[in-house]
C-alpha cells in the first residue's frame, strides 16, 4: 500500500502520478547518480525515467512498495544512457557532491559519500544495481530478483561479487589518495 | 547457497553515508515535473507495451520502509511549481519548455514497437497496418506556419471522411498540426504576449474543437487570459477546465495559477 488515503482510488490519474513523482524523484535522482549518470545529465535521464513510469503506470501493483519498481526503470534507462559512447565518463573526486561542508563532521560525511560513489562506479553495472538495492536501499533478494527479472540465486551471486568489487575499489581509491 | 556474510562495517558506513546523499532541491523537482508533464501530455498512461525503458512490472513485496509516507506524498502537492505558474515569466518558461518537449526526445526513446510507428510527412498518406496507431506519432514537428496553413477545416473534414484504413496517418498529421498551433501559443506566452497566445488557441479551437490536445489548450487559455489581465475570463475558463477535465494532470497548475494571480 502507498499509505496515502485516496491515492489508490484515483488509480492511473495525473494526481496520483504527481504524488508519486514528488515523493520519489529524489530517490530516482540518487539512484541514477549511483548508476553512473553524471550530474549534468541526471535531470534529463530522470525525466526519461518518469515518462517511462507514466507509460507503465497502470501495470504497477499498488499492494507492493514502489521503490524496487522504480529502480528497475532507473536501471534500464541508465543502462541505455551509458551505452552511448558519448555518455561514458569517469567520475572525478567530488564530482557528485559539490556542497561546501559546514563542519568537520559534515566534511567527513561528504568525503565518505564521494568515496562510496567513486567506488560504486568501479563495480560492473549489473552487479552494482544489486548492491545498491540490497545494501543501500535495503530490499530483499526476492524483490530484487523480481524487478531485475533474474533468479534469486543470481541476485546472491551478483551481490557477493559486487561487494568484493566494491571493497577492492575502496582500497584502491584510499591507497591512491594516501 | 544463499547465506551472505554481513558487509564489513567500514564499507557499510560508506554506503550509509551514500544513502544520505541529498536529492534535488524543490525548484529542480518543480522544473523536472513541468518537463515530464509536458512530455506525457500526449501519452496515454500505461500504454501496455512495456514502454521500452522499463521493466514489465510484476510488483514487489510489501516493505513499510518503501511506502510513500503521507508527509512525503500529499495528494496533489503542487506548491512550488504551481506557485511559479502565477508569474508570467514562469508561465512562459514552462510553456516554452513544454512545447519543445512535445516533439522531443522521449518519443524517440520510448516508442517500443517500431511496427506501430507511423512516420507521416504531412502530404503523404500511408495505408495503416492492422496494428494500433502509435501513441507517439511523428517526431519531426513541422514548422508552425507550414502546419497552420495546411490545417484548413475543409481538409480536416475530408480527412475525417476518409477510409478507416487511412485514419491513423491522418490522425498523426492532425496531431502534428495541433502541436504546432499550441507551440505558437506557447511561444507567444514566452514572449508575454497573451493576445497572440489567445489567437493561436482560438485557431486551435476552431480547427480542432475536439482535438487530442484540447485539454492542454484549455489550460494554456487560462494562463493566456491571466497574462492578458482578464482575470474574470480566466476564472471562467478555469472553472470550465476543472469541470471538463476533473482528473487532469494540469488541473493543479490551473487552480494554483488562478489562486495566486
Amino acid at each position: 500500500m502507498w499509505g496515502v488515503a485516496g491515492l489508490s482510488e484515483v488509480s492511473g490519474t495525473g494526481l496520483e502520478f504527481e504524488a508519486l513523482f514528488r515523493a520519489e524523484l529524489g530517490y530516482v535522482w540518487k539512484t541514477l547518480e549511483r548508476l553512473g549518470v553524471p550530474s549534468r545529465d541526471v535531470e534529463d535521464v530522470a525525466h526519461d525515467v518518469f515518462v517511462a513510469v507514466y507509460r507503465n503506470f497502470t501495470h504497477y501493483d499498488r499492494t507492493r512498495p514502489i521503490r524496487p519498481w522504480l529502480c528497475g526503470f532507473a536501471y534500464r534507462t541508465a543502462s541505455d544512457y551509458r551505452r552511448l559512447a558519448r555518455n561514458r565518463y569517469e567520475r572525478t573526486a567530488h564530482d557528485g557532491d559539490m556542497d561546501a561542508p559546514e563542519s568537520d563532521r559534515a566534511a567527513r560525511r561528504i568525503e565518505a559519500r564521494d568515496l562510496a560513489l567513486r567506488a560504486l562506479d568501479r563495480v560492473e553495472l549489473e552487479r552494482r544495481v544489486v548492491l545498491m538495492m540490497h545494501d543501500i536501499d535495503g530490499h530483499g533478494a526476492p524483490d530484487i530478483a523480481r524487478e531485475l527479472e533474474i533468479p534469486v540465486n543470481t541476485v546472491y551471486s551478483r551481490l557477493r561479487l559486487a561487494r568484493d568489487e566494491f571493497r577492492r575499489a575502496v582500497d584502491e581509491l584510499q591507497r591512491g589518495a594516501a | 547457497m544463499t547465506e551472505l556474510s554481513p558487509l564489513a562495517p567500514e564499507l557499510q558506513a560508506l554506503l550509509d553515508a551514500e544513502r544520505e546523499r541529498p536529492g534535488p532541491d524543490a525548484a529542480t523537482v518543480d522544473r523536472v515535473f513541468s518537463r515530464v508533464a509536458s512530455s506525457i501530455a500526449v501519452l496515454p498512461p500505461g500504454g501496455g507495451d512495456g514502454g521500452g525503458g522499463g521493466p514489465a512490472p510484476e510488483g514487489t513485496m510489501p516493505s513499510p520502509a518503501n511506502t510513500l509516507p503521507p508527509a512525503a506524498a500529499p495528494l496533489g502537492a503542487t506548491g512550488g511549481l504551481f506557485a511559479s505558474l502565477a508569474k508570467p515569466a514562469a508561465i512562459a518558461a514552462i510553456a516554452f519548455s513544454g512545447g519543445a518537449l512535445l516533439g522531443g526526445s522521449v518519443m524517440a526513446r520510448y516508442d517500443a514497437r517500431p511496427a506501430a510507428i507511423v512516420r507521416t510527412p504531412p502530404k503523404i498518406v500511408i495505408v495503416a497496418t492492422p496494428s494500433a496507431p502509435s501513441p507517439l506519432p511523428d517526431q519531426a514537428a513541422p514548422g508552425a506556419s507550414e502546419l497552420e496553413s495546411e490545417a484548413k477545416p475543409a481538409q480536416r473534414t475530408a480527412a475525417g471522411n476518409s477510409k478507416a484504413g487511412a485514419e491513423p496517418a491522418g490522425r498523426d498529421i492532425d496531431l502534428g498540426k495541433e502541436r504546432a498551433l499550441l507551440a505558437t501559443a506557447r511561444t507567444a506566452l514566452s514572449k508575454g504576449d497573451g493576445a497572440a497566445a489567445l489567437a493561436a488557441l482560438d485557431r486551435h479551437a476552431a480547427q480542432f474543437p475536439n482535438g487530442r490536445l484540447s485539454e492542454e489548450r484549455a489550460s494554456l487559455r487560462v494562463q493566456a487570459l491571466l497574462l492578458k489581465g482578464d482575470r474574470s475570463a480566466a476564472q471562467r475558463e478555469a472553472d470550465a477546465f476543472k469541470s471538463k477535465f476533473p482528473k487532469s494532470l494540469l488541473k493543479g497548475a490551473v487552480e494554483k495559477s488562478i489562486e495566486q494571480e
